[in-house]
Parts: C-alpha cells; sequence; structure tokens
C-alpha cells in the first residue's frame, strides 16, 4: 500500500473525509510556497496538491491564473517545482502529494522522465487536468509502471460511458469537477454536484474527492454528507494571501483558520450501530 | 459581450478564456471556434465550414481561367482563411501552396508570430500542433501588427500539411506588410486587413517563386479598414 492509499484507509478509520489542498507553487515565491504547505499540511490538510506553474492554465479562474502568471514571472520553472517536493520530503513531510500541471508541461519534459523525477522526489501521483480519458492509456500505463497514480476526473457533464471508462481506469482517488466551470467558481448548484457523488460512488471503491467551488466547512460538510470521501480546496487559500502580497506569511494564521475549520466539516456521519 | 482581461490580453487569452467560460454553459450553448485550433473536432468542424471559399475559389477561377492556379497564397496563424482555400485543392499536386506568417519585426523569438519557424511540437488548447513556447513548454506570447495572425500556435491540419511539404510555410515582416498595403492601395484601389496584406508581401517579395504565366490567387481574407489607424500612423506619425 503507498502513501496515498494508507491515508484514505486512516482517514476512514477515524472516520474522517480527506482535505486535499491546492496551491500553486512559487506564488508569490517559492520560500512562501514551502512555509504555505508546511502549514496547511500542520492544520488539516490530508493531502497536497501541488500545481506547477502554465502560462495558459484553462481549467482554472482568475485567482489561480493570476497565482500562474506571477509565480512564472517570479521565475518558476517545473524543474523547482519537482525539487520543491524534495525539500518538502527532506524537511520530514509525510503528507501525499499529487503533482497538477497541464499536459505541455511533462510532454515537453519527455513524460517517462517527468514521472520518474516526480516519483524520485516523493510524489505520489500527477492531475493533468488537459488530458481526457480518451487520450490516457499510455499516460496511464507509464504512470502505473512508475509507480504512481494518474488521478483522473469526472465532472457533471461526463456521460455514462466515459463515466465507465474513467471509472475503470482510474487510481488512487477520482477527482469529481463539482461543478461545470473553472477552479475558484461559486458553488450554485449543489445539488447537481451530490447527485454526480451517488452516479460515481455507485460504480466504485476508489475514494472521490470533489473540488471547484469548495471554499468554507458547510461546503465541506455537505459534500461528505453526500457521500464522498473528501474535499479539495484551493483557490480559497490563494484569495487569501493575494490580499497581502507584501507579506503574504501574514496571512498565515487565517489560512490555517481557514484549513482547519473545512477539515471539520469533513468529519464521516458514522452508519447507524444496530 | 465580455472583454478578456486575462493573460497578456491578446487572441490565445481570448481563446482560453471562450474555453473556460464555454466549460460554464456547454449544456444549452454551442462553441463556434474562430479558427482551426482547439480540441477535437473544432479544428476539422471549422475547416469544414471554411472550406467553401476553396469550393468557391475553384468553381470561379476554372470559369474565368479556364483551368486550376498554379498557386494559393494565404496569410494564418490558427490557419482557418488558408486551410479553407487550400482544402479543394489538397489533392491537386501541381497546385503549389503558401502559407504566410506574421513575422513581426525579426525572426527573434520576442518580437515574431512566426511559429513554424520558431516553435516546436507542444500542446495548446488541447490540440498536439506546433507552438510557440520555451524550454519548459510555457507558451510564448507571439507579436505581430496583425492581430488575426497573432495566434502562438498552429491548427494541426495545417502543420501536418507543412510538415509533409504539401504546403510550404513562409512569413512576412511587419515592414514588408505596410508597404504591400501601400502598393494594394495604389494598384488595385483596396485595402487589406494586415493579416490579408502578409500574403501581399510574399508575393511581391519573392518574385523568384512566381514566374509571369502563373496564374496565382492571393486569398484575399479581410479589409483593412479595421487597421485605417494602424495604418495611418504608421505612414503619417501619430497625428
Amino acid at each position: 500500500m503507498d502513501p496515498l492509499e494508507r491515508k484514505f484507509k486512516e482517514l476512514e478509520g477515524k472516520g474522517e473525509g480527506a482535505q486535499m489542498t491546492h496551491i500553486y507553487y512559487g506564488d508569490p515565491s517559492e520560500e512562501f510556497s514551502l512555509k504555505l504547505i508546511e502549514t496547511l499540511a500542520q492544520n488539516g490538510a490530508d493531502i497536497i496538491e501541488l500545481g506547477i506553474p502554465f502560462s495558459d492554465p484553462i481549467a482554472d479562474g482568475p485567482v489561480f491564473q493570476a497565482a500562474c502568471e506571477r509565480a512564472l514571472n517570479a521565475g518558476i520553472t517545473p524543474p523547482k517545482c519537482i525539487e520543491a517536493v524534495k525539500r518538502l520530503r527532506k524537511a520530514g513531510l509525510k503528507t501525499p502529494i499529487i503533482i497538477t500541471t497541464y499536459f505541455n508541461i511533462p510532454y515537453l519534459m519527455g513524460f517517462e522522465k517527468f514521472l520518474s523525477m516526480i516519483k524520485k522526489a516523493g510524489a505520489q501521483g500527477l492531475l493533468v487536468p488537459d488530458l481526457p480519458i480518451e487520450e490516457a492509456e499510455p499516460y496511464l500505463e507509464l504512470t502505473a509502471k512508475t509507480g504512481l497514480h494518474l488521478i483522473l476526473q469526472v465532472a457533471p457533464t461526463t456521460s455514462e460511458e466515459r463515466l465507465k471508462k474513467i471509472v475503470e481506469a482510474a487510481t488512487g482517488f477520482i477527482y469529481l469537477v463539482s461543478l461545470e466551470g473553472v477552479t475558484g467558481s461559486k458553488l450554485t448548484n449543489p445539488n447537481t454536484t451530490f447527485k454526480l457523488i451517488k452516479r460515481v460512488k455507485a460504480q466504485t471503491q476508489t475514494p472521490v474527492m470533489v473540488g471547484f467551488g469548495i471554499s468554507k466547512r458547510e461546503h465541506a460538510k455537505a459534500i461528505v454528507d453526500a457521500g464522498a470521501d473528501g474535499v479539495v480546496v484551493g483557490s480559497a487559500y490563494a484569495k487569501i494571501y493575494t490580499k497581502n502580497l507584501q507579506n503574504p506569511f501574514a496571512t498565515l494564521p487565517e489560512i490555517a483558520q481557514l484549513s482547519r475549520e473545512i477539515k471539520t466539516g469533513c468529519t464521516k456521519i458514522k452508519p447507524d450501530k444496530k | 459581450m465580455k472583454p478578456v482581461k486575462t493573460g497578456a490580453g491578446v487572441l490565445k487569452d481570448a481563446v482560453s478564456e471562450t474555453l473556460r467560460e464555454w466549460a460554464a454553459c456547454s449544456r444549452t450553448t454551442h462553441y463556434l471556434m474562430g479558427s482551426t485550433v482547439g480540441p477535437h473536432p473544432f479544428p476539422t468542424i471549422v475547416a469544414a465550414f471554411q472550406s467553401v471559399i476553396g469550393t468557391e475559389l475553384k468553381r470561379q477561377i476554372l470559369e474565368k481561367e479556364g483551368r486550376l492556379p498554379d498557386a494559393i497564397v494565404a496569410c494564418g496563424s490558427g490557419g482557418s482563411n488558408a486551410l479553407g482555400a487550400f482544402k479543394p485543392f489538397i489533392e491537386e499536386k501541381s497546385v503549389r501552396l503558401y502559407f504566410v506568417e506574421g513575422g513581426g519585426e525579426s525572426l527573434g523569438a520576442e518580437n515574431s508570430a512566426a511559429a513554424f519557424q520558431l516553435g516546436s511540437p507542444g500542446v495548446l488548447h488541447g490540440c498536439l500542433s506546433i507552438v510557440m513556447q520555451d524550454m519548459w513548454g510555457q507558451i510564448r506570447p507571439s507579436k505581430t501588427r496583425a492581430a488575426g495572425l497573432n495566434y502562438p500556435g498552429r491548427g494541426p491540419e495545417i502543420a501536418y500539411l507543412c510538415e509533409t511539404g504539401r504546403v510550404k510555410p513562409c512569413y512576412a515582416f511587419d515592414k514588408e506588410v505596410f508597404e504591400a498595403v501601400r502598393v494594394m492601395c495604389r494598384t488595385e484601389g483596396l485595402i487589406p486587413a494586415l493579416e490579408t496584406a502578409h500574403a501581399i508581401a510574399y508575393v511581391l517579395n519573392h518574385p523568384e517563386e512566381f514566374s509571369p504565366d502563373d496564374v496565382v490567387v492571393i486569398n484575399f481574407s479581410g479589409r483593412g479598414d479595421k487597421d485605417i489607424d494602424t495604418i495611418l500612423r504608421h505612414f503619417y506619425g501619430s497625428a
């Protein structure tokens, strides 16, 4: 069992849903990102989603677009992001890490080389939002061979036929996109999300993590109550430090507070003992 | 109408923003992609629509000249007007096809939109093709005075046709393009769009490629009304 699977097992034992926190590395500086990850990991984050900034992040809303732009302007590169995983592991971080980036980044480096680098650095998986299941097969094989998870996404618009393929191929967890839109959008129609959670959970034992539009405790609670295994929170944290880019470190207590709150929303309803 | 305020505010950012918008309304709304780019099947759909240009072109040139042209020259970045003009001629091997990109100021990576000269295989907007990018795969902003040629990627079909040698990738520099506008105005009384003027400039500046007996079709893809301020500023200064 790898650290990601072990994490879900451990949380299940405690009756907890997972919180994965998504950050774009290097925004506004490497030092801050490292401190942010440490803070989140100590305050209710069970999995770290470490984003490698990309120039054209089409699945991301304005908050993360700006984050990518700032990080790239500050000189961040994919190798620096991978190096960060190594540094975090060296510093003792045990939390599972998923690398997220758009396809062109690993494609250009060479997908196999990219995988072996992130594996060696200490990551558990890779998420590529612009890699659809139709194109994923060779990359699923490579990822499995490297001993990593290729995290696949489903959305409310995913057809039954595609969902089946995704569920069959999924490892680690399934990333359920809560809404039709981009990261940081407002979750205005939670019933759509609940329906999709039920649809996916009915077909698989693989954990289901719900992301996009999750920014407070109530969201997390409703989603975990609906049967999901956890939530993904990203833009909500970036929004906090963006308010003080001169000294983002000063916002860490506020971020820690929100992360702890959201985590308390992830408590699973205990099945009735009869 | 929604102005795009993200990124560098250029064509690629408009495509990104439209894809994002469409992610939220795809159940009720069709995406009419503006060029032969983006994820499948958009390049195919757009090429099919645009091929009306080539179909009409073929009929008209046969009527007028009684034979196929020797060459067709079209400008492009994503490649829609060019591919549309070329489509019915791809199997007509006697017809030479020229695709003219925005050379910008010079072929330096910071000053140009000539992706076939400066780009390499990469994935942008859900499609693998030739894109302008840095060594890590970050998309490089392209640069040309013609906004419509300012997409840093090439449509997959036009890239394929260039790779197989069926289409010749060429470019024209901004300076040549303004000169082509002047020539076109003086000789034909037509104001071409700055995009279109790339195709004209290429023909004007490469006499060695065309013989006097050649029937050459320049795809007059757009009018210059929209560029008139830019053109006036170029020739007469800011006043």
